[in-house]
């Protein structure tokens, strides 16, 4: 039990953080609200950006965040260099 | 209205091509995603340059995209500002407001992003047609 606990907790660090520690960028259009969150977007702009997502289908480009309800020049900024769009 | 800009001029290569082509050139060029209301369109901008010495009537202009590899992904093409009236009527040269010589005007030609099929790296604007 105790190990199990421990993989789900590796698991849920590697997932979060990897992007963080400039492991690997978060691919934007399998991303979570939880993982864009965990990118230091607010829980409305990661639900802002999935549900986008849902509407206009998957991102063609980082660039295609600007026209986000809820995105700023500056959170954009923050953000493009940790997302990445399978290409 | 919400639209967010964003300008991707690096990334934007000018070529010219088309015959007669040579005494046009194009300036200023934009490139960005657009929110118009609900779509979602990628728009590309320029100033087009009449260096020749007589007018042109339409100058025409294509908006295309590349993937990583180089292969093209979507296009669209656009006249010039006055001549726009040309992308509804082609018929209607006569009735278009011609660049003078040395003139310019404005450009603009965007793809809706349900036309474009797969992602994109860089886009170009080529004068492809003079009239």
């Amino acid at each position: 039990m105790r190990a199990r606990r421990l993989a789900v907790a590796t698991v849920l660090l590697a997932v979060h953080a990897a992007p963080l520690l400039g492991a690997e960028k978060l691919q934007l259009n399998q991303a979570s609200a939880e993982q864009l969150t965990a990118l230091g977007l607010t829980a409305s702009q990661a639900a802002q950006i999935v549900r986008y997502r849902k509407e206009n289908g998957n991102f063609l480009q980082v660039e295609e965040l600007l026209v986000v309800p809820q995105m700023s020049r500056e959170t954009y900024d923050r953000l493009r260099d940790k997302v990445t769009v399978d290409e | 209205m919400r639209r967010h800009l964003v300008v991707a001029a690096a990334c934007v290569l000018l070529t010219t091509r088309a015959g007669g082509a040579d005494s046009v050139t194009l300036t200023d060029p934009t490139t960005e995603w657009q929110n118009l209301y609900g779509a979602i369109l990628y728009a590309g901008s320029a100033t087009v340059h009449n260096n020749g010495g007589a007018p042109l009537r339409a100058v025409k202009v294509r908006l295309e995209l590349f993937d990583k590899d180089g292969k093209p992904v979507a296009h669209a093409d656009g006249y010039n500002l006055g001549g726009e009236r040309l992308n509804d009527d082609p018929a209607a040269l006569d009735a278009v407001m011609p660049i003078p010589a040395g003139g310019t005007d404005k450009v603009r030609v965007s793809i809706d992003k349900t036309e474009i099929p797969r992602p994109f790296r860089t886009a170009t604007l080529t004068v492809v047609e003079v009239k």
